[in-house]
C-alpha cells in the first residue's frame, strides 16, 4: 500500500488543518478529471462512471447526490484511494492519488462495522495516529477531536455501549483527528433517527467551520444535501457523469428551521429533485431496453 | 446469594446423583475390574496427595501446557498470516487439509523414531495435534473480517504491525478462543496417549503401568484424577476466555 500526499501529518496541530498545497493551484484542493470506473462482470466489464470531473476548494462543503445505484459510492471510493479509478485522474492537495492518502479522512456509512468494538472510544480515534505521532501530541489531538464532537465524557466507553448517533460521532472524531484537509463521508447519517440526523448535520457544519477541512458528503437525501452543501454535484446517466452543479448561496451558518424555510431552499429542492428524477427515469429506460 | 446457590444446585444435582449411584452400587464390590468407589477415592488421596502429583502429574501438566501453548502461538501467527493473504492460503490449503486429516497419533511412531522417548517428542505430538483447531479458526476468522474493517485499515494508513496486532488479532479473538478450547481437549488426549508409549513418568504412564500390574484401584484413581484435571482446566479456560472477551459486545462473548 502506498501513502501518497504532500502533507506531512505530524506538522499539523490538533484537529485544525491549514492545507498548503505543494503544487497546483491553491484554490483547488481536489481536482477530479475524466474519472471513469469499470467493474468486471462475467462477460467483460460494466462501466459505472465515465468522464466525471469536478473540483473542490479548500474548506468547501460539497454534496454528491444522484439516483440510487448511479455510482456515488464508487466515486467516493475512487477519491478515497480505496478503489483506484480505471481512467482519469484524482488530485488531492496537488498530488495524484494512487492509493489511500493521509490527505483524506473517511467517515463510513456503517459505524457499527467501521469502529473496533474491543477498543475504547479514545483508542478508536487514536488508532490511525499510533505510529504517526508521539504520545502527547496524539493524546492532545484525540482529546481535541472528542471535545469537538461532544464525546469528552465518553472517552473510556466502548462503541457498542453508545447510541448510534454517538458511535457515528466517534467515527467523525477519528476522521477529524486524522487531520486530513479533505473529509469524505459516505451516507454518514443514513442509519440514525431524524433528530440525531439533524444534530449530526449541524455537527458536520460546525466541524468544517472549526477545522477548515473540505468535505465531500454523499447522500440520497435532497434536503440534507441542500442544508449542508456549498455546492451540490448531481450524478446521472449510465455510465454516470456530473449532470449538474448547483451553488447553494446560504453561507456557512445555517439553521435547521430558518434555512430550510427560505424560499431559495424550496427552489433548490425542486431543481435537484427534478434533476434526479429525470436521471433516474433515463437510467430506468436504459435498464429496460437492455 | 440464594440465586447463585440455586444455580450451583441446578448444575450439580446430576453429578452428585451419579457419584452417589456409583458409590452405592460399587460398595462391597468383589469385581477385580470395578473396585469400590470408596477404595478408589482412598487411593486418590494416598497416591495423588501428593507423592504422584509431583512425580507424574507435574511433568504431565508441564508437557501438556507447553504443547498447548505452542499450538496456540503457532496457530494464531500462521492463521493471521494465512487469513490475510488469500493467495498464500489458496496455495497451502490442500497441504493443510492433508496434514489436518492425518491423526497426530499416527505421527507418534515417527516422532518417537526421530525425537526419542523424551518430553520433546511428547510436546511435539501434542503441538502437532492441537494446532489445527486454532489455526483453522484463526484463518477463517481473519478471512471473514468485515470488508469495512479492511477499508478502515487502508483508508487511515494503519501500519502493518497495528493491522495485525490491534485490528485483526482482536477481531478474530472470539473465534480463536473457540478453536483453542478444542485444542485444549486434544492436548489432554494426546498427552495421555503419548505417555503410554515408553514414558517413565506421567499420568498416562501411571494409568497404563497400574493396569499392567493389575493395580486396578490405582489405575482407576489415575483416571479420576485425569477427569478432575480436565474439568479444572476447562474451568480455568472459561475464566480466561471471559477475561479476554470482557471488552467485546455481549452477544459475541456468548459464543
Amino acid at each position: 500500500m502506498t501513502i501518497t500526499g504532500s502533507n506531512e501529518m505530524s506538522t499539523h496541530t490538533g484537529a485544525s488543518v491549514n492545507p498548503e498545497p505543494a503544487t497546483g493551484t491553491p484554490e483547488k484542493l481536489v481536482t477530479i478529471r475524466d474519472v471513469g470506473h469499470d467493474y468486471p462482470t462475467r462477460d467483460g466489464h460494466r462501466t459505472v462512471l465515465d468522464k466525471v470531473s469536478f473540483d473542490v476548494k479548500p474548506g468547501e462543503f460539497v454534496c454528491i447526490v444522484g439516483p440510487s445505484g448511479v455510482g456515488k459510492t464508487t466515486i467516493l471510493r475512487c477519491i478515497a484511494g480505496l478503489q483506484p479509478s480505471t481512467r482519469g485522474e484524482v488530485r488531492v492537495n496537488g498530488g495524484v492519488l494512487k492509493g489511500p492518502s493521509s490527505d483524506v479522512g473517511l467517515v463510513f456509512q456503517d459505524y457499527s462495522r467501521s469502529l473496533m468494538p474491543w477498543m475504547t472510544v479514545a483508542d478508536n480515534v487514536a488508532l490511525p495516529l499510533r505510529t504517526r505521532l508521539d504520545r502527547t501530541e496524539r493524546e492532545r489531538r484525540v482529546t481535541a477531536a472528542l471535545n469537538e464532537v461532544g464525546l469528552d465524557q465518553h472517552t473510556g466507553s466502548k462503541p457498542w455501549q453508545l447510541s448510534g448517533g454517538m458511535q457515528q460521532r466517534v467515527a467523525i472524531a477519528r476522521a477529524l483527528a486524522f487531520g486530513a484537509p479533505l473529509l469524505l463521508m459516505d451516507e454518514p447519517f443514513a442509519s440514525v433517527d431524524a433528530q440525531t440526523r439533524a444534530e449530526l448535520e449541524d455537527l458536520s457544519l460546525r466541524v468544517r467551520d472549526d477545522s477548515g477541512q473540505a468535505v465531500i458528503l454523499i447522500t440520497h437525501d435532497i434536503d440534507e444535501s441542500i442544508y449542508l452543501a456549498d455546492r451540490i454535484i448531481v450524478l446521472g446517466g449510465s455510465p454516470a457523469s456530473v449532470i449538474a452543479e448547483l451553488e447553494v448561496p446560504f453561507g456557512p451558518h445555517r439553521d435547521q428551521i430558518t434555512t430550510k424555510s427560505l424560499p431559495e431552499f424550496g427552489e433548490l429542492r425542486k431543481a435537484v429533485h427534478t434533476l434526479i428524477q429525470d436521471a433516474s427515469r433515463s437510467m430506468g429506460q436504459k435498464g429496460a431496453t437492455k | 446469594m440464594i440465586r447463585s446457590a440455586r444455580g450451583a444446585l441446578l448444575q450439580l444435582w446430576l453429578p452428585i446423583l451419579l457419584i452417589g449411584l456409583w458409590w452405592i452400587t460399587s460398595t462391597g464390590s468383589t469385581s477385580l475390574y470395578f473396585p469400590a468407589l470408596s477404595d478408589i477415592l482412598d487411593a486418590v488421596g494416598q497416591l495423588w496427595l501428593f507423592e504422584h502429583a509431583v512425580s507424574d502429574l507435574l511433568p504431565s501438566m508441564r508437557n501438556m501446557l507447553t504443547g498447548f501453548l505452542l499450538a496456540v502461538v503457532i496457530g494464531v501467527i500462521a492463521g493471521l498470516i494465512l487469513g490475510s493473504l488469500p493467495r498464500l492460503l489458496d496455495a497451502v490449503e490442500p497441504e493443510l487439509e492433508l496434514a489436518r486429516a492425518l491423526p497426530a497419533v499416527a505421527i507418534l511412531p515417527i516422532a518417537i523414531l526421530v525425537l526419542g522417548l523424551g518430553d520433546n517428542m511428547r510436546v511435539f505430538v501434542i503441538t502437532l495435534g492441537a494446532v489445527w483447531p486454532v489455526l483453522l479458526n484463526t484463518t477463517a476468522a481473519v478471512r471473514g473480517i468485515d470488508p469495512t474493517v479492511r477499508d478502515v485499515e487502508s483508508a487511515f494508513g494503519i501500519d502493518t504491525v497495528s493491522r495485525y496486532l490491534r485490528v485483526r488479532l482482536p477481531a478474530a479473538l472470539p473465534q480463536i478462543l473457540a478453536g483453542a478450547r478444542v485444542s485444549l481437549y486434544i492436548s489432554i488426549a494426546l498427552l495421555v496417549i503419548s505417555e503410554m508409549q515408553g514414558a517413565g513418568q506421567g499420568i498416562g504412564h501411571f494409568i497404563l503401568a497400574s493396569q499392567r500390574n493389575y493395580a486396578v484401584v490405582d489405575m482407576w484413581s489415575g483416571v479420576i484424577v485425569l477427569g478432575v484435571i480436565g474439568y479444572l482446566l476447562q474451568l480455568a479456560f472459561r475464566a480466561g476466555e471471559a477475561a479476554l472477551l470482557r471488552n467485546y459486545p455481549p452477544q459475541r462473548t456468548g459464543k
